[in-house]
């Protein structure tokens, strides 16, 4: 299996302080890849960086071979790396169709039967989208701003998909039915990087994850092993008593 | 009474809708880049010199701006030689094409003596582009700088292109053609064809706008670009030349307005910053991002001027000036609500 | 004596002397050089508050155009008129201050432009007055007592004396009690604020100051050149001042002397050169626009940073004062200090929080926990008074939450997530600012040093705590330049300096190094051991259930456990708010 995304050695800080240390990982085509961790973490971060958005401290990241340090944002969606963000980063006073079709301007020039099949296709995958095409995104619900994100970020056709916590801030149902679609997607052999703080619900998705405590990697492995792994509770609750005798 | 009253209408509406250009210029440069621009009425003094120029049969002294402009910007790009020389050769290509084009046109319209449509569509393409210059210049090296550093450097911009206006024009003033002579009776009001001109080009041009923001996909990036610049980063579009887009734009329906004025009020080099700052007050009333309320305030100004002028007040820009504090107060309460 | 202090002097002889050496016609154009430099300051003073001016001319105009009428047409002494009209200046000030103070980003800006306008163009509008475009000569010059000051070196020896005064006056007012709080307003309103500084009066103090100053230079414009008219006055000066401001750099008063006379001379070498040239008007107005574009590109500090550099280091202000009084924190544990009932809160639609209650004692250590977006942010928000609740009740100390900045005065400070401390500012005067709501040193006392006792007070108390929590060899260094970790501890130095009952600390570990985490909990204890009552917001897991004694966890906007580490380590309703819930999705 070709190595899609391969990172080592990312560094990235704010400042003086590190929020990343030093994480490496790779991803294959086709695979879902999790960090989960608490909050401050450091996973938004990892995320941000990947996306173009944080400068990285040190480190490279290779995308199908090809260095991305020194590229824009808008230049990593060209090469295929799409982003869905935490805070979802939408345009309130346009309309659900106009966001998808804004997700698609770099294929603008592909043509109208091209671009309308495209927009079909993710109607089918979110159907409340298409109910709510001429919607203005600002009075969507949470969700569905979720949902909308997520067709947006896949209009482009991108070859890495990641979710910045697609459950934040959303009612458990609503985040059942996004991780329905996350998982159709995998099933249609996407490849995602997933960071969430539901460890449960990225497990359910994900073959491989890695545990980020603090800007570290604690723990990594097959979703199914980690699952059960003491030191993703660890994690979360803090286990260790370094602190108990300063 | 009546007549009066129909008069001060027709001035103000004319006097409103020329704000009316610069207004949306404001609230174009601001939603887009957030830049607050007080250096917008210097287009408008561009525009009309430059039309002034080409009436008279002259090589306008705009086209030393834009060659001068092209070729800073090469000199800014030099750095890239070394990583990307086929890049940076292409674009230095490019602009001096660009140089060499403008140039050809101006003469080809001088010798042809285009009429004064045809003149103004040419000083369009002189002036337009500098607005992309100047955001070349100051905007685009620093994008996150705060509002306030824009403000200052804004104010820099004013001064140096005001300065400039000067060293080419001359403190003279000079008469440009209205498209056409005389006018026509409403009623018993006289309405100069030039009146008729300013209103349905600043109709045409709002309604250009809404219809290339709506119904275009390059219009809605760029109004996507207004409202979540991060947003509009995540779908591949270029903030960067959005940005130079809406300094296009701007100086377009500025350099638009100041042709059109021009006959009213005579061109010199001074009479773009007032025009502006009129602009600015009006703008204010839409927090520099709403364009409808914008306009109606604008409208306002324009009102307040024509009463002014008519009861021959020295008070008439002390009166609109000091109309803008309340404005402001009102959209800072506003906003203040808006963002909790 | 200091090497500072002997440049300081050498400098003001040559600037004193100078209208004695110069050629006649300099000696004009080295009074005006003074006169704009006196704006110039009140300019950079705004501009360390974080406020520009657009309309600084304007308030010249206002102090030239009161005096000279008066003295012209009531042939009164020119030095009381001159007094009189920086008097009503001022008072204009206080009050366009207080109408368009509150305006927040760019909104500031344009109503300086506004005013500036608007005045300027008052001045021309009212003729019969002030003799409109025109204007009026016959302008009385500065005098008292039937002596006239006519000497045009003389004149400017009195001018440059002003500006020595007033170079003095700031760089005192820098280093008291008031110049640390100015330093804040730019970017630190809300810590200010919570550290008891009234933001709103002090910008409007600053902003009435600084008129005045333009208000005595147009005062003294106007009595040398004998002549009062309105463009002098106009936008265009107010942008050539902001000019000078700029590229003398606000980081300090000496920047708007630097700006004058570096605008004035390059000014009168352009005009000069243009003149040999053949070419009329104003055209050096296109080079300062450019330096003005390309300084604030390239070096928005102006050029007082690299001057600063040039110079030996000013001497730092006594610490030797007997340290401020302290309250004695009662011993009582069962003392309820902060009482929450039934809070709520709403956004929009969005129930953030609900039925929140909770409850802190006299020397407890709790933690505030609970997954991202549980409201923990908003909840430390409204328990440190900056935010109001919908609904529910704070009870602190036994009575209502009070305004934001009067809540340290009760005995509650705070630390911030992202550190706000002034990074150009030293390690001690950060700390002193913790102390602001225990000492009433004003403006007129900083600006005239008559507050070193009580600013050696302050200093020495601030030396002892940075003492106590192992900082005191980093007082003298800039804060900013210290590492993450160290910059935490200040801020709750800071925080301790206001002599706290209750300590927020608002996630005090973030981005902190495995040694200063180490280093912060010993501090905490130490502090917890004192009686202080200490509440933590913080995400290290670990650290939280290694210090504190009780938790209490937030998710979705309510409480779902409160106890002790152990107990919420195995509470199942956290383990299932931090993880998930236990219902499995295939693939």
């Amino acid at each position: 299996m070709t190595k899609l995304l391969e990172v080592s050695g990312l560094t990235v800080g704010y400042g003086e302080a590190v929020a990343l240390d030093a994480i490496s990982f790779d991803v294959a085509r086709g695979e879902f890849v999790t960090f989960i961790g608490p909050n401050g973490a450091g996973k938004t971060t990892l995320l941000n960086s990947l996306m173009g958005v944080l400068r990285q401290k040190s480190g490279t990241v290779l995308f199908k071979g090809e260095d991305l340090t020194a590229l824009k944002p808008e230049t990593r969606v060209a090469r295929g790396i799409v982003i869905v963000p935490e805070r979802r980063e939408l345009f309130p006073q346009l309309s659900v169709e106009d966001h998808l079709r804004l997700g698609a301007f770099l294929r603008r020039r592909e043509g109208r039967a091209k671009l309308d099949a495209g927009l079909e296709r993710i109607y089918a995958l979110l159907p409340k989208l298409k109910e709510r095409r001429r919607q203005l995104a600002g009075t969507l619900s949470g969700g569905e701003q979720q949902m909308v994100a997520v067709g947006r970020a896949l209009m482009s056709e991108p070859q890495l998909l990641m979710l910045d916590e697609p459950s934040i801030g959303l009612a458990p149902r609503i985040t059942e039915e996004i991780f329905e679609t996350i998982a159709r997607l995998k099933a249609d052999g996407m490849t995602a990087i997933i960071v969430e703080q539901n460890a449960h619900l990225a497990f359910s998705v994900a073959d491989r994850g890695f545990v980020l405590e603090v800007g570290n990697v604690v723990a990594s492995g097959m979703a199914d092993e980690l699952r059960q792994d003491p030191r993703v509770l660890a994690a979360y609750l803090g286990a260790g008593d370094r602190y108990r005798d300063a | 009474m009546i007549d009066t009253a129909l008069f001060l209408l027709v001035d103000g509406l004319t006097n409103g809708l020329i704000y009316a250009l610069l207004a949306l210029s404001l609230v174009l440069v601001f939603t887009v880049t957030r830049v607050v621009n007080i250096a917008q009425g210097e287009y408008v003094m561009l525009g009309a010199l430059t039309l002034a120029d080409l009436l008279q049969g002259r090589m306008p002294g705009t086209l030393y701006l834009l060659v001068g402009g092209l070729a800073l910007c090469i000199l800014l790009d030099a750095g890239r030689w070394r990583r990307n020389w086929r890049g940076a050769l292409l674009f230095s290509t490019g602009l001096i094409v660009m140089a060499v084009a403008a140039a050809l046109i101006t003469r080809m319209a001088i010798s042809l003596h285009f009429p004064v449509i045809g003149m103004m569509a040419v000083a369009l393409l002189l002036v337009a582009p500098l607005g992309v210059l100047i955001y070349r210049f100051t905007v685009h090296p620093i994008p996150d700088a705060s509002t306030i550093v824009f403000v200052i450097i804004s104010v820099g911009v004013s001064m140096a292109v005001q300065g400039l206006g000067l060293l080419i024009w001359g403190a003279n003033p000079y008469p440009v053609e209205p498209i056409a002579a005389g006018g026509l009776m409403a009623g018993p009001v006289f309405i100069p064809y030039q009146a008729v001109a300013i209103m349905v080009v600043a109709l045409l041009s709002m309604g250009g706008l809404y219809l290339f923001s709506e119904f275009t996909l390059i219009g809605k990036a760029l109004q996507a670009s207004a409202m979540n610049r991060l947003g509009a980063q995540f779908c591949g579009i270029p903030v960067n030349l959005a940005g130079g887009l809406a300094f296009l734009l701007a100086a377009a329906f500025s350099a638009l307005s100041g042709m059109l004025l021009a006959p009213l009020i005579t061109a010199n080099y001074e009479m773009g910053f007032m025009v502006g700052l009129k602009g600015f007050v009006g703008a204010a009333m839409g927090g520099l991002a709403d364009y409808p309320l914008s306009l109606a305030g604008v409208m306002i100004v324009g009102g307040l001027e024509s009463a002014s002028s008519y009861l021959a007040s020295a008070y008439r820009d002390v009166l609109v000036f000091s109309l803008l504090i309340p404005i402001l107060l009102w959209r800072n309460a506003r906003q203040r609500v808006e963002t909790r | 004596m200091p090497r500072r202090t002997l440049l300081a002097l050498a400098a003001s002889l040559i600037l004193l002397g100078a209208p004695w050496l110069l050629p006649p016609f300099y000696v004009g154009i080295f009074a005006y050089a003074g006169i704009y430099a006196l704006a110039a300051i009140g300019l950079v003073l705004l501009l360390q508050a974080g406020q520009i001016s657009l309309g600084q001319a304007a308030f010249m105009g206002l102090g030239a155009y009161g005096s000279a009428l008066v003295a012209r047409a009531y042939g009164i002494d020119s030095f009381f008129t001159l007094i009189f009209s920086i008097a009503a200046t001022a008072l204009v000030a206080a009050l366009i201050g207080y109408i368009t103070l509150r305006l927040r980003g760019h909104y500031l800006p344009l109503a300086t432009l506004a005013y500036g306008i608007a005045l300027a163009s008052g001045f021309t509008a009212w003729h019969d007055v002030t003799g409109g475009a025109s204007g009026l000569d016959k302008i009385p010059p500065l005098g008292l007592f039937g002596y006239a000051l006519t000497d045009d070196r003389l004149y400017t020896q009195l001018v440059w004396v002003i500006v020595l005064l007033a170079v003095l006056g700031l760089a005192r007012l820098r280093n008291s009690r008031v110049g640390r709080a100015i330093t804040t307003l730019e970017s630190h309103d809300g810590m200010a604020r919570s550290f008891g500084v009234d933001t709103t009066v002090l910008r409007i103090k600053v902003f009435v100051f600084s008129a005045v100053l333009a208000a005595l230079a147009g005062g003294l414009y106007v009595h040398l050149l004998r002549f009062v008219s309105p463009s002098p006055f106009s936008l265009l000066t107010s942008f050539k001042l902001l000019i000078m401001a700029v590229v003398g750099g606000p980081a300090s008063a000496i920047g708007g002397v630097v700006g004058a006379l570096t605008l004035e001379s390059a000014q009168w070498a352009l005009q000069d050169l243009l003149a040999r040239w053949g070419a009329t008007g104003n055209l050096e107005v296109i080079v300062f626009g450019v330096i003005l574009v390309v300084m604030l590109l390239k070096w928005p500090q102006g050029l007082s940073p690299a001057l600063e550099k040039l110079l030996p280091k000013a001497k730092a202000r006594r610490s030797d004062g007997a340290p401020l009084p302290v309250r004695t924190l009662p011993a009582d544990r069962t003392d309820l200090l902060l009482e929450l009932n039934g809070i709520g809160i709403n956004f929009g639609g969005l129930q953030a929080l609900a039925d929140v209650d909770m409850q802190l004692k006299r020397g407890e250590f709790v933690g505030l926990i609970g997954p991202n977006g549980a409201g923990k942010t908003t909840l430390f928000a409204i328990i440190s008074g900056l935010l109001r609740q919908s609904s529910g009740t704070v009870t602190l100390f036994g009575g209502k939450m009070p305004q934001s900045h009067s809540i340290v005065r009760e005995g509650m400070a705070r630390t911030f997530q992202h550190v706000q401390l002034v990074p150009t500012l030293s390690v001690l005067d950060n700390v002193a600012l913790g102390a602001y709501w225990r000492t009433s040193s004003g403006f007129m006392r900083g600006l005239l040093a008559l507050d070193d006792a009580e600013n050696a007070r302050v200093l020495a108390s601030a030396r002892a705590v940075l003492r106590r929590v192992g900082l005191e060899a980093e007082a003298e260094l800039a804060a900013g330049s210290l590492p993450l970790g160290k910059q935490r501890i200040v801020e709750i130095a800071r925080a301790l300096l206001a002599d706290p009952q209750i300590l927020l600390l608002d996630e005090p570990a973030a981005g902190l190094r495995f040694q200063e985490k180490l280093m912060l909990v010993k501090i905490l204890r130490q502090l917890n051991a004192e009686n202080v009552t200490i509440l933590l917001v913080e995400h290290d897991m670990e650290l939280v259930m290694g210090c504190v004694e009780r938790l209490v966890v937030l998710d979705r906007g309510r409480i779902i456990a409160e106890g002790a580490p152990k107990d919420v380590q195995a509470n199942p309703a956290v383990i299932s708010a931090y993880l998930g819930g236990a219902r499995d999705k295939a693939a």
